[in-house]
């Protein structure tokens, strides 16, 4: 595969880091093109891989002519996005004009209800690609949405329960906690891309039901208290308006599909407050002296990078799906998870662990797809594909799986068979 | 009966105008001159007073202070702290008594060392001239320090004095500040004092949270540190007027403070340019740019009024630890006050408003009631207690009153 990456934040650096930390399993990759706005991040993010499979470039990623010129120079197959989501637009039609097949974490934005936000769902995560699903299709060329972590590793694990562990699903639900800590830092600090935090923790929450589609509610609604593995224990979760709930019921059955997030108390009041007096606001310019900014942008330039605050937190952060539904006639209740250490994460790829988690996901998938093991013509999320070959491979990249199962009638008899095990 | 008094108010935003209108009032005033940059805000003024007459003034110029202060017998600074010392220069060349809310400010100038010297050379100044400048006359400073001044009462000796202001007046709509938003942000971010181990040390902006339980609130609050003056003044004092209290802090609370401070830690109140697209931008003027105004007028407070009020409380409490008798004990003082509604049926002013300008007015009476007797420079801490006595019952007419109990511990 020759893959261009189009972001070297975060996730751009991990998806790199992973690659080439992957040793001789990385090996598919056979060129990968780091590039960035900020020419001395990618460069950064090349020398750190110290490989000549990857070099550094220069893009502007609302400028499809940067991107065709990248793919063009360097006879680019494969184009993984890791910028914001407000760049998707671009960067996927200039993929499909390309003749590139696509991949990126997140997917493009969503636009609340002109009347009801709270209430109706209106333009959705993801509208804009799954409506150009069918000329991807007749292209021959495969669209990859949503394959990060959460989304991506999330919803290859609701395929996961689907195919092995349940023979009906109730609901599928994404809990994502964490017990990180920046001992001595006062200031605010964001896991991943403020950007995208504010635009995923500010929009109106998305759930879907089977007999009433999408709907909408307001921000951090139906707090609920979810028990984490990993020693992170009870957190309060609340409604967040995530990609999953978007891919998940259009290729699982079930009834219920939610994402809940543990936003701290703190950090929802800021955000909240931010939204008050318009600080989020990502489209309107404002004018400050003889300049014009957006302030959500500005925002981004003036809170500390969550890069910068990586080599002080602490901490773990799990990811997963608990799915709930029947197996063998009795209730089922399960919790697929990830859980990473940030401390960890930082030693090894230099950056924090919501990032690293959010980069091994795409790395397995590229995997697969540049070995022909998931190959799907048109627009796609992950839940789309085999799950097996990704559950297998994740040890292999340095983040191992889990699953835990939750109290049920199914769990009680596999309770009981292990008491009677142990004294066999 | 004192003398009749002639008064010029410099300054006629809310504090100012408060000021006038309850003077207005007073037998021992003979005229209030209203004096101001803005000439349809005094005209406005004048119209609704029975001894105002109006003068256009240029702060910024000395001059331009004495020609309005000519034959007056007390100037009112209700201006920025910045121009306090070209009043305190033309109340001394007119042979004025002074008085302002907050103790002024001199740009570039270590604002400790600038108070301390203005209790001495100033205060000399003043002296000789047989007159009294009377600094930090509002609530908080102003009517808080009087409270403080009253706890004394109760204690042989004080070792802590804790002084608590919660804001607790949240709107309907989001209006994080009830007085100008560029002041407030400011304020925010300059560095506090406090008065500790007998020193004033400078602290950070929210730095150092206490967390209170008031007796008429159900939740506990959040207060941090904030620049004020309180520390710095009683600090001084402290030996003289506070029976030598080791420890004085001011400690502030509110919805506004929350905001700030989520803005603060974000760096969005920083006054550092930050470059973005080539276009370098200062993010504290983006969040003033950003943020709505508090309401100035009658009828923007009626409006919120009617909207209704997420809550409508707030606290001014002193907590002075010390030992009376040979035993430790807490002396608690809550300084009650009509809340917002109240403070709007009585006055058409917010709460804020009201309890600064009436706070203020207290003590520009007790100049005209010629109780001030004291010559060159004090603040509103060094009060006698017969003075502090004649405060307190005339700020009881306006529903001002102590709360105090004192407890062992």
């Amino acid at each position: 595969m020759r893959l261009l990456i189009i972001g070297s934040g975060g996730v751009g650096q991990s998806t790199a880091m992973i690659i080439k930390l992957a040793g001789k399993e990385g090996e598919w990759a056979e060129k990968v093109v780091v590039s960035d706005y900020n020419f001395e991040r990618a460069e950064h993010v090349a020398k750190l891989c110290g490989d000549p499979r990857f070099v550094a470039e220069k893009v502007d990623a609302r400028d499809a002519k940067s991107i065709t010129s990248l793919i063009n120079k360097h006879d680019i197959n494969f184009v993984m996005n890791a910028v914001e989501p407000s760049f998707n637009e671009n960067i996927f039609d200039t993929c499909f004009e390309c003749g590139v097949r696509y991949m990126d974490c997140a997917m493009t934005l969503s636009k609340r209800h002109p009347e009801k936000p709270f209430e109706l769902a209106h333009i959705k995560l993801g509208d804009y690609q799954f409506a150009k699903h069918e000329e991807w299709e007749k292209a021959g060329l495969m669209a990859l949405v949503g394959s990060g972590v959460e989304p991506g590793m999330a919803d290859v694990f609701a395929r996961f329960a689907e195919k092995h562990l349940f023979d009906t699903i109730d609901e599928v639900n994404v809990r994502d906690g964490d017990n990180y800590d920046i001992p001595g830092h006062e200031g605010v600090a964001f896991g991943f891309s403020i950007w995208t935090t504010i635009e995923e923790c500010l929009n109106p929450p998305v759930v879907w039901e089977k007999d009433r589609g999408w709907f909408c509610t307001e921000p951090f609604s139906e707090p609920e208290i979810f028990s984490f593995p990993g020693g992170i224990g009870d957190i309060e979760v609340i409604n967040v308006e995530h990609e999953e709930v978007l891919l998940v019921p259009r290729v699982i059955d079930c009834n219920r599909v939610t994402f809940k997030y543990g936003v701290p108390e703190e950090m929802r009041t800021l955000l909240l407050n931010l939204q008050q007096c318009g600080m989020d606001d990502a489209e309107r310019k404002i004018k400050v002296g003889d300049s014009e900014i957006t302030p959500r942008d500005f925002l981004v330039k003036v809170v500390p990078d969550p890069l910068e605050l990586a080599p002080k937190m602490i901490g773990q952060g799990c990811a997963g799906t608990w799915v709930t539904g029947t197996k063998d006639g009795m209730r089922r209740s399960v919790y697929l998870y990830q859980v990473a250490d940030n401390q960890e994460c930082y030693k090894k790829y230099g950056t924090n662990s919501v990032v690293a988690q959010t980069a091994f996901g795409p790395v397995i998938m590229l995997e697969l797809i540049d070995k022909g093991i998931w190959d799907l013509k048109g627009v796609h999320g992950p839940e789309s594909f085999d799950p097996d070959p990704f559950i297998e491979r994740m040890a292999k990249y340095g983040f191992p799986g889990g699953m835990q199962e939750k109290d049920s009638e199914y769990c009680e008899m596999l309770n009981q068979g292990r008491l009677l095990a142990e004294k066999e | 009966m004192a003398n009749k008094k002639k008064i010029l108010i410099l300054g006629v935003g809310a504090q100012g105008s408060t000021v006038a209108k309850f003077m207005d009032g007073e037998d021992t005033v003979s005229e209030i001159v209203c004096a101001d940059n803005d000439e349809k805000a005094v005209n406005y003024l004048v119209d609704n007073l029975k001894k105002g007459s109006g003068k256009l003034v240029d702060a910024n110029s000395t001059d331009s202070i004495v020609k309005a202060a000519e034959g007056v017998d007390l100037i009112v600074n209700a201006l920025p702290a910045q121009f306090g010392f070209n009043v305190f220069d033309a109340a001394i060349a007119v042979k004025a008594n002074y008085q302002d809310f907050t103790a002024p400010d001199v740009p570039g100038i270590d604002w400790v060392e600038s108070i301390k010297k203005m209790y001495t050379k100033t205060g000399e100044r003043f002296r000789a001239i047989d007159r009294t400048a009377l600094i930090a006359t509002g609530s908080a400073p102003g009517l808080i320090n009087v409270a403080a001044r009253d706890a004394m009462r109760y204690l042989d000796s004080c070792e802590t004095i804790y002084m608590l202001v919660y804001e607790g007046v949240k709107a309907k709509r989001f209006l994080p500040f009830w007085w100008s938003v560029e002041t407030a942000y400011t304020d925010m971010v300059d560095d506090a004092y406090c008065y500790e181990n007998g020193e004033i040390l400078v602290t950070e902006p929210f730095s150092r949270p206490v967390y209170e339980k008031f007796k008429h609130i159900d939740e506990e609050i959040k207060l941090i540190e904030h620049a004020h003056d309180e520390p710095v003044i009683m600090g001084i004092n402290a030996d003289e007027f506070f029976r030598g209290a080791k420890n004085i802090y001011f400690k502030y609370g509110g919805f506004g403070v929350e905001f700030a401070e989520t803005l603060y830690k974000m760096g969005m109140l920083s006054r550092e340019p930050v470059e973005v697209d080539g276009c370098k931008i200062v993010p504290l003027n983006l969040a003033i740019k950003l943020t709505p105004p508090a309401p100035k007028y009658r009828e923007e407070i009626q409006e919120i009024i009617d909207e209704g009020l997420e809550s409508d409380t707030g606290a001014m409490v002193i907590k002075a630890y010390g030992e009376k008798d040979g035993e430790k004990v807490l002396v608690e003082t809550y300084v009650d006050a009509p809340g917002f509604v109240d403070s709007f049926e009585k006055s058409g002013l917010t709460a804020e408003m009201y309890l600064t300008g009436q706070g203020g007015a207290l003590f520009t009476k007790m100049f005209a009631d010629d109780r001030i007797d004291q010559k060159g420079l004090i603040s509103s801490d060094m009060l006698t207690m017969e003075q502090v006595d004649y405060y307190l019952k005339h700020a009881a007419k306006l529903d001002i009153t102590l709360d105090t109990e004192v407890r062992k511990i």
